[in-house]
């Protein structure tokens, strides 16, 4: 059924302004109104300009050049990317950077997980835990290596202590090749644990109540709760944390430069440390360093984008 | 000063799809009490939001006091609004909150602190002015909305379901107070609801809205009286109006409404309006449940010409106190009907109807009223 | 699952064995939560211990954990030897910056992308989300050349501007900003404000809670932050505190005590307004901030 106004159909006056008046008026309205807006967007535009786009484009632009810092630059074309792509330790840096990553993130985020769990399970004190969880996070690296050194320093080292209180040998966790990277994990774990529980602990906080209590009254023990609830329930947070943790730790650096400085056998080369040694530190090689950069950038986009897709599909 | 006017307005969210409203042409005149009424997501908010500024006008122009408003900021339109979430800011005192419209004006500190004190005074808040919005009561907050849009002494109060956040009780109560502001202000205020009661109560002339199309605008009774289709008629009044859809026969003298088997004569207004719809016609019927009434041995005997007795059987009673609502079937109709409390009768019962049709309607197979058209 | 526990443990008449799982399953709770704040904390001890060793007693073994004369030796080293306050100073004044103006600069822009209509909004948060996957240390030498280009070694606006360049505090401060009910910015509207005295007097103070995160973040991010200050720092006085700390450090010796002193006086400050704003880092804050 067709249904009309049958009062006031008739207007009260006819529309004062031509409809271009109206269009014309109604654009210099809103013209004004977004202008305030890019006004809001105005300062964080510039250093987003200046030391985010700028600094991509000049980046790709240095990868077809060489010097720049000390010396000249000069145009050396593509020279800079087949350099990079045949050099051996660049392939080493990878493997380390990416076995680091596949090390270093399950293992923290298992650990932040439990204690994340544990801890909104703790009926008092949780809140004096989470703190005391979190201070590792407050090191500067400087610091955290300097502790770290108290760990695994071959001679007075805590894990060291240990072995030999079980009567083991001492191990030489810097120094040995096959310990290196090892150790260096154990670092970023113990320091990266304290910030992702407390993620993932904001997470578990931010999950309805009234379904883990209608699962409970459901028969649903503790697991399954933990299964088919907790687990479904906080991908988003997983979703955020494992993309972020992917580009933070893929840009491992600090650590390495201050414990190991790549060494042993460049066994703690990582891709952040050869970029920053190639152009800062004893060459002037800032278009390899360049070409790098880009390839570590487009790494981590590619990896940032794979896992967007695998974790939105699913 | 407060005159509203609507000409020709509309409003498309997006790019496509219908109008959240449509062609509303509306005057809202200086000190009216003008309520906009429809179910949810007909566009009352919408046009609302329209006036105060906080959303665009995609057609038509919004003039208050004669001043082209299409173009001009929320805050220079001399329009305060009540929203239904209330919207005081939780990080001020009830008194930073009520004198936050007077600040942002610019006014003198002296002026703020007074008007604050008197609106206070007049909403009763005065013992309430240094606590924050979230020690107070849900009654204590709307009065607070209120005094925040009172003083700064607009032309026009916006009220968006304001009253919709408070338990039965209070919603009466601050109806009340709501009026008597009115009363003693004589603030033009288009006040938007979904209750009809609300409607009814509050509103000098009420403006029933349809997917953001005007259906009717009228004096409440007047509107509850002569709705001009059978949206706006199945829209006020509880229980809902009776509609039965049926055929016009037309006799020499008279009109006769017929469904099925069921068939009786609908009295002379009635057949006028019949007789323009010509014999045939499909129409619906609406009788509001007061005029039907269940005969009974106490029943007033006067019969008149547009009383219509059917034998009809019991499906329903439901005692609401003051009223019994009985509902019965005859042939293929269902009526409801509101008859007095107490009345002895049970589910089964068969029974006959008196049906007045003094203020039945017709309306045509387009939905409206016969008498629209008619007169 | 933690208040239903609590109810059942309050149950008139508990069942024994269920009861007495209960309390092994909360024990176990402390126990993990003991053991991983041990973990946490043990090399902190032992740098505090170390700190107050005199250089003599450093390498005994097996070393004890607590200094057999507790000496000021290695605090007063530092600070008469060494520009420690000058590293300090340097970096409160980097991080502090850093801080203000991203408070500032990232919630005006959230505030745009989550209540204000413009042509392109969607389009430039789309680019804003992109570029959280853009790494910093890829950047490095571009930034190093502009800022250089900018005159701006060694300088605290050298230290201070790319740490402004990151996103992620606008799309903290969107998020937390679209959570916020409309109706409260359109009164503000409706009362008279214009579209900065909203985000000044209403949108900032309700947003207090996701300020103090992000500003944490930032700061923290700042303090510890040690490959941009590595590279754009050449003179001992524009050192930052990281920088600083690590040059006492000389390839040939290490002084464990002074490196130990250094490491507890420069963690003091974070750890105490870690601890004084702690409380803001919860309450479903970070989740708001998070959620997609
Ligand atoms: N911001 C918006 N964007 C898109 N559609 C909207 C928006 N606000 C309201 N609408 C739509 O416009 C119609 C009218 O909404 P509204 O005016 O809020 O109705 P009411 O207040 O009568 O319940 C609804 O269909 C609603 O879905
Ligand atoms: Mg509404």
């Amino acid at each position: 059924m067709q249904e009309q106004a049958v009062t006031q159909t008739t207007r009260p006056r006819a529309l004062a302004l031509s409809e271009e008046e109206h269009q014309r008026l109604q654009r210099r309205y809103q013209r004004r109104r977004s202008l305030t807006a890019y006004l809001f967007l105005l300062p964080g535009a510039i250093f987003f300009f200046a030391f985010l786009v700028i600094p991509i484009l000049l980046l790709f632009f240095y990868t077809f050049n060489n010097g720049g810092i000390i010396s000249e630059r000069e145009w050396v074309g593509l020279a800079n990317w087949r350099n990079v792509l045949r050099d051996d330790l660049v392939i080493t840096a990878i493997k380390n950077t990416v076995v680091y990553c596949l090390m270093a993130i399950p293992a923290v985020f298992v650990i932040s997980m439990v204690l994340a769990l544990v801890l909104q399970q703790a009926a008092r004190g949780g809140s004096a835990f989470r703190s005391l969880l979190y201070i590792p996070t407050l090191a500067p690296y400087v610091v955290a290596a300097l502790l770290w050194q108290f760990v695994v320093h071959r001679d007075f080292g805590i894990l060291n202590m240990i072995l030999v209180e079980f009567g083991q040998e001492p191990r030489n966790w810097l120094g040995s090749p096959d310990l290196a990277l090892r150790s260096i994990t154990m670092l970023e774990v113990w320091r990266g644990v304290g910030f992702w529980t407390l993620l993932f602990l904001a997470g578990l906080i931010g999950l309805p109540k009234e379904l883990y209590q209608a699962a409970a009254i459901d028969g649903a023990n503790a697991w399954q709760r933990f299964r088919y609830l907790t687990i479904p329930l906080m991908r988003p947070t997983f979703f955020f944390a494992v993309v972020m943790a992917t580009i933070w730790n893929l840009q491992l650096f600090d650590s390495v430069s201050i414990l190991t400085n790549g060494g042993p056998q460049n066994s703690t080369v990582t891709v952040v440390w050869y970029i920053q040694q190639t152009t800062f530190a004893y060459t002037d090689k800032v278009g390899f360093g360049a070409a790098l950069s880009f390839m570590l950038l487009l790494l981590i986009l590619f990896l940032a984008l794979i896992e967007i897709r695998l974790l939105r599909k699913r | 000063m407060g005159r509203v006017e609507f000409v020709g307005v509309g409003k498309q969210y997006g790019d496509s799809g219908a109008g959240a409203v449509q062609d509303v042409n509306l005057t809202v005149e200086d000190g009216e009490f003008l309520v906009l009424l429809g179910p949810s997501g007909c566009g009352k908010s919408t046009l609302l939001k329209m006036v105060a500024g906080l959303e665009d006008v995609t057609s038509g122009e919004i003039y208050i006091d004669d001043r082209l408003v299409n173009y001009v900021k929320p805050g220079d339109r001399n329009v305060a609004m009540v929203f239904q979430s209330y919207a005081l800011y939780p990080h001020m005192t009830v008194r930073e909150n009520i004198g936050f419209p007077l600040k942002m004006h610019k006014l003198p500190k002296a002026e703020i602190d007074r008007r604050v004190t008197e609106a206070a005074e007049i909403l009763g808040l005065r013992d309430l002015l240094d606590r924050r919005p979230e020690q107070l009561s849900g009654g204590q907050r709307q009065r607070v909305a209120l005094g925040r849009s009172i003083v700064r002494e607009p032309a026009v109060f916006l009220m968006d379901e304001p009253l919709s956040n408070l338990d039965a009780q209070l919603r009466v109560q601050t109806r009340e107070e709501i009026l008597k502001l009115h009363a003693r202000l004589g603030t033009t205020t288009i006040y938007v609801t979904h209750d009809q009661i609300e409607a009814m109560t509050m509103g000098h002339r009420i403006v029933v809205m349809r997917s953001g199309v005007v259906q009717q605008v009228g004096k409440p009774q007047f509107v509850y009286d002569h709705p001009a289709n059978t949206f706006v008629a199945a829209f006020l009044g509880n229980p809902r109006v009776n509609l039965q859809t049926g055929a016009i026969r037309l006799e020499a003298d008279i009109a006769r409404f017929e469904q099925g088997e069921v068939s009786f004569a609908l009295g002379p207004a009635l057949s006028a309006f019949a007789r323009s719809a010509g014999d045939g016609a499909e129409v619906a019927l609406g009788v509001r449940p007061e005029d039907i009434s269940v005969e009974h041995a106490g029943s007033r005997k006067h019969e008149h010409d547009a009383l219509v007795k059917l034998p009809a059987t019991i499906t329903l009673v439901e005692p609401v106190g003051s009223d019994l609502y009985v509902r019965a079937t005859t042939g293929t109709m269902e009526w409801m009907a509101r008859t007095e409390a107490r009345l002895p009768v049970r589910t089964g019962d068969e029974v006959t109807l008196m049906i007045d049709l003094t203020h039945a309607h017709l309306f045509g197979e387009d939905g409206m009223n016969l008498e629209g058209a008619a007169g | 699952m933690g208040a239903e526990g609590r109810a059942l443990a309050r149950d008139p008449q508990p069942k024994p064995g269920r009861f007495g799982g209960k309390s092994l399953y909360t024990i176990a709770i402390y126990v993990i939560l003991i053991v991983a704040v041990f973990i946490s904390l043990l090399p902190f001890g032992y740098v505090v211990s170390t700190s107050f060793k005199s250089t003599m007693s450093l390498f005994s073994y097996p070393p004890d954990w607590l200094p057999e004369n507790p000496t000021l030796d290695n605090y007063r080293n530092l600070l008469n030897r060494y520009p420690f306050w000058r590293w300090l100073f340097n970096s409160f004044v980097v991080a502090g910056s850093v801080t203000a103006i991203k408070l500032v600069v990232d919630s005006m822009a959230g505030y745009a992308f989550a209540k204000m209509r413009f042509p392109g909004r969607d389009a430039l948060f789309l680019v804003v989300l992109m570029s959280l996957m853009v790494p910093f240390a890829a950047l490095l030498i571009p930034t190093f050349i502009i800022i250089r280009e900018l005159g701006m070694l060694n300088t605290y606006w050298g230290l201070i501007l790319p740490g402004l360049a990151s996103p992620i505090g606008v799309f903290m401060m969107r998020q937390f900003i679209e959570s916020l009910p409309s109706d409260l910015e359109n009164a503000a509207r409706l009362d008279g404000c214009s579209e900065f005295q909203i985000y000044r007097r209403v949108i900032l103070p309700l947003i207090k809670p996701g300020l103090v995160v992000l500003g944490v973040f930032t700061f923290m991010t700042q303090w510890t932050s040690y490959l941009w200050p590595l590279v754009v720092v050449t003179k001992p006085e524009m050192a930052t505190l990281t920088v600083g700390v690590r040059s006492l450090t000389s390839t040939f010796t290490q002084d464990w005590g002074l490196n130990s002193a250094a490491a507890i006086l420069s963690m003091l400050p974070t750890i105490l307004v870690f601890i004084f704003l702690q409380r803001y880092f919860i309450a479903g804050s970070i989740a708001g901030a998070l959620k997609e």
